[in-house]
């Protein structure tokens, strides 16, 4: 068998063992170490297995996950999401579908101190399903944009989706997070619109209090022990006065030292979060491990050389070439979690992509918004799992179609970054 | 019930170091920015006790992960399988767990035996490195054992091996 | 025959040139029975792996910075002392080519496994500084300097400065926002890590250099038929290694440029500062050379010969 047809297979298989409900991990390592002792050698895979999990385990550029999820982790316990989500209900109250309106836009405030989508989804669902339950929305609707608010975790940084991208492209995260922040606003912006529409059909009568502009403006400055967190640990990073690793721990200890000031923290609460975050990192380590075993079999087969050889033989446009990335992407993210993703295909693509001219900062905010929208297309999409984890009644098939109308907003921002680049690229380099 | 209650207090126990490191983790970072700005001196050493911390997390805190069955899948079909087929493919997913880091020790033991044999040492402390494989295996015992623990309840369906530890 | 090539360093970096331009010449030899397929930016292992990669089959050839092991090539690393270089000049095709002829008689056992195509040494690194005159070298007090590798921990320390570890990617950022107010760097990395909008000085001459090692393994070696092994032996060796030697000084030269145009001053160190600078980094070349002396190594032999 070629080299290209074992590539092929090992991704087919890798498929089938996903679908036989095999842990993600699990089909990952199976896939890269068989596909490489076929390959090479059981010593050659031996190698690359020992050394790549110790490696891993030990790097320090990856110590910033545990510690952002640490941050989002206490940040939840100790009440912050919840604050947010009144505030934000509180500005946007009178509104055709406020409450759907408000949980996306707490979501995307929210996402300004965590770093992983699943984790803003998940506190936010607790939050603010219950409320629009109560007041009658349809419950797709409801379920669809707290999905959708919660992908914003990974694109408004910090985001654990830049930091590994920035592992392997070999880019600053610092630059990363600056270039995501514009983005991330857009796509918040884009998402209240389609919330705002889809609430005709979706919201019967909303009788809610119509506050005034002041009580407004007043409701936004009430989570200020949030708004105080975000700017001295991330407004750290764009100051250059801490590395993203600092910004994580300062801003977790920071969280920890509020949550107990305010008493919405105690010694238990700490302990949880703290397991917790564990839990969900070592989570994402053990993927993280299997991607990185998968990848360097991957690479071996030379699959992607053979593509690109395959794309310059037909002698594709460079724009032609990215959008065939962009779709090649999308159905991936249709099946495949986020992390696992971006490990096997930036070191493929990222090459090409520089060779075209393309600025890998300017990429990784793609590949950002990308994954987000893998994270809410069905059938795999791991905001949505994690919705219907915490929601007995949600039938899955309603929820699957609900979501679609809010998957037009992630792609609308894909044409605007092709569109106008400088969306991701002015602030970074206004800034550093 | 000896093996689960073993099983219990001694995941329990690297859930418990996990966790530990983690804070470690933390509160190293806290110290070494409070220093820079109280003394202008940046604390040596901050890169390596990050890097150790972060693999005792990893290595400690996978165990209870595998028990628990709280590694991410893809369970779109659960509602339309059987239970009898579900409970086979969850067997499955224990018995490989349990072969996939059976490789990874083994694969470990080559490179773990030469940063003996080298005297192979941190690059900012000097710390031996040798000591950080022996953490690993450490943490690979607890995940084997958990590997096992979790295939035993598995076969004899047990409704789901953790209470959550 | 296709060896496998393995380098952590990017794709278009020199090292990846000089390979690929030896498999280009190995297969147009061969008629192409012979060639080489690279693996480029530690998609195989990272830097601190690519020896043991080699050494247990998982790449025919690679390329091994010594520093990222400390110990591991005790010898070979010396090559990187602080303002120690042949008497001939520190240029990168002398001190390469110097390090690959004395190879077979010092270097071969701790390169045990593998052997040795060519030896690279780096154009002495060089501080490149913001926000302070680093000629005067008591400025270095209380300043915090990006580094790589314990060779130039120790030089920084004993400079009165702080050393910082900084991923090369991150140090413009970190110089932009005075997270470091300095680092070391040859020229031509400059270019890549686009230095030369956030530093103000450069502290000419370089202080000290890093060092490589490209080594194909044993089991590899053996593979090939002897005609093969032959080419392999005629097209490497101390020729390869002052060819590109001269690669990387070419590339000093164009860095320097890039760094003067963008309004960098490039600062020389006056003979009697220069000389005050030798003796405070004594102290770091004794250190270094003790330890290795005391585990028997042949350290003045093999100093001697290199600075011949
Ligand atoms: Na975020
Ligand atoms: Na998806």
């Amino acid at each position: 068998m070629s080299s290209f047809a074992l590539g092929l297979s090992g991704i087919g298989i890798m498929f089938a063992l996903l679908l036989a409900r095999q842990p993600v991990w699990l089909a990952l390592a199976a896939c890269g170490i068989i596909g490489n002792s076929i390959l090479n050698s059981v010593s050659m895979t031996k190698f690359v297995t020992g050394t790549g999990v110790f490696d891993l385990a030990s790097s320090y550029p990856l110590s910033v996950i545990p510690l952002f999820v640490l941050m989002g982790e206490v940040a939840s316990g100790s009440r912050m999401s919840r604050d947010l989500f009144q505030a934000a209900r509180v500005a946007l109250s009178g509104l055709r579908g406020g409450l759907s309106m408000a949980s996306i836009a707490a979501s995307g405030a929210f996402g300004a101190i965590c770093g992983s989508s699943v984790a803003t989804a998940a506190s936010m669902t607790r939050i603010a399903l219950p409320e629009m339950r109560h007041a009658g929305y349809e419950e797709g609707y409801a379920a669809s944009s707290v999905a959708a608010g919660g992908s914003l975790g990974i694109l408004i940084p910090p985001s654990i989706i830049l930091v590994i991208y920035g592992s392997i492209a070999e880019a600053s995260v610092a630059r990363l997070f600056a270039a995501s922040m514009i983005p991330g606003l857009v796509l918040l912006l884009l998402y209240l619109v389609v919330a705002w529409v889809l609430a005709g059909r979706a919201v019967d009568a909303e009788n809610q209090p119509k506050p005034s502009a002041l009580e407004r403006v007043k409701a936004l400055l009430k989570p200020w022990h949030f708004i105080l967190l975000f700017v001295s640990t991330i407004g750290g990073i764009y100051a250059g006065i801490f590395s993203p690793n600092e910004a994580a721990s300062v801003g977790a200890f920071g969280a920890i030292l509020i949550g107990f000031l305010r008493r919405t923290l105690d010694w238990s609460g700490l302990v949880n979060a703290i397991q917790a975050s564990v839990r969900i990192s070592c989570g994402l380590f053990l993927i993280i491990i299997g991607a990185k075993l998968f990848a360097t079999f991957i690479v071996q087969t030379r699959l992607p050389d053979t593509l690109l050889e395959l794309a310059m033989a037909a002698e594709l446009t460079p724009f032609l070439i990215m959008a065939l990335i962009v779709v090649i992407y999308i159905v991936m993210g249709c099946f495949l979690e986020g992390i696992g993703m971006v490990l096997i295909t930036v070191p493929v693509f990222l090459p090409i992509v520089e060779g075209y001219g393309f600025d890998p900062i300017w990429f990784g905010v793609l590949v950002a918004v990308l994954v987000e929208l893998g994270l809410i297309t069905p059938p795999v999409g791991m905001n949505l799992f994690i919705i219907k984890a915490q929601s007995q009644t949600l039938d899955m098939a309603r929820l699957f179609r609900s979501i679609i109308p809010f998957l037009i907003a992630p792609i609308i921002l894909v044409a605007l970054l092709f569109a106008l680049p400088q969306i991701a690229l002015w602030l970074p380099n206004l800034l550093f | 019930m000896m093996f689960r209650s073993f099983t219990n207090k001694l995941l329990g126990a690297m859930q418990f170091v996990a966790g530990l490191a983690l804070a470690s983790m933390m509160l190293v970072t806290v110290a070494d920015v409070a220093l820079r700005f109280l003394f202008n001196t940046p604390v040596r050493g901050t890169y390596d006790l990050v890097s150790v911390a972060l693999l005792v997390m990893v290595m400690f805190g996978i165990a209870p992960v595998i028990l628990q069955g709280a590694d991410i899948v893809i369970d779109l079909f659960d509602r339309v399988l059987p239970a009898g087929v579900l409970r086979v493919l969850q067997s499955i997913s224990a018995l490989g767990a349990f072969c996939a880091f059976l490789f990874i020790g083994w694969s470990m033991w080559g490179p773990a035996r030469d940063a003996w044999l080298y005297g192979d040492r941190s690059l900012e402390l000097g710390l031996p490195l040798w000591s950080y494989w022996a953490v690993a295996f450490v943490g690979l015992f607890g995940i084997l054992w958990a590997a096992l623990a979790l295939l035993a309840a598995r076969l004899k369906n047990q409704p789901e091996s953790g209470e959550r530890i | 025959e296709t060896l496998k090539v393995s380098t952590f360093l990017p794709p278009k970096h020199a090292f990846n040139r000089m390979l690929e331009a030896w498999g280009q010449e190995l297969s147009d030899k061969t008629d192409g029975e012979l060639t080489v397929e690279i693996f480029p930016a530690g998609q195989l292992a990272p830097p601190p792996r690519q020896f043991d990669l080699v050494r247990s089959g998982g790449a025919d050839v690679s390329v091994v910075l010594h520093g990222a092991t400390p110990g591991r090539f005790a010898l070979s690393e010396l090559a990187g002392l602080p303002l120690v270089a042949p008497s001939a000049g520190s240029d990168s095709a002398i001190t390469s080519r110097r390090l690959t002829e004395l190879a077979p008689d010092y270097l071969t056992e701790e390169h045990a496994g593998t052997r040795v195509l060519w030896m690279a040494v780096t154009p002495p690194l060089m501080f490149h500084v913001k926000g302070f005159d680093p000629s005067n070298l008591e400025s270095f007090k209380g300043k915090r300097i990006r580094y790589q590798g314990v060779v130039w921990q120790k030089i920084i320390e004993a400079m009165g400065a702080s050393p910082v570890p900084v991923p090369p990617a991150e140090t413009a950022d970190a110089m932009a926002k005075g997270v470091v107010d300095g680092a070391t760097f040859p020229f031509e990395a400059t270019i890549p890590f686009d230095l030369a909008p956030v530093s103000d000085f450069t502290l000419t001459p370089g202080i000290a250099s890093a060092s490589f090692s490209v080594v194909m393994g044993d089991h590899a070696y053996n593979r090939l038929s002897d005609e093969h092994k032959a080419l392999i032996d005629a097209t490497t060796g101390p020729d390869r290694a002052e060819a590109f030697g001269a690669m990387w000084d070419k590339g000093e030269g164009a860095g320097r440029a890039f760094m003067e145009k963008g309004g960098v001053q490039v600062l020389a160190l006056e003979q009697d500062k220069l000389d005050s600078l030798r003796q405070t980094l004594a102290s770091v070349v004794e250190e270094v050379t003790q330890a290795s002396e005391a585990s028997g190594l042949p350290v003045s032999d093999f100093l001697n010969a290199y600075t011949k």
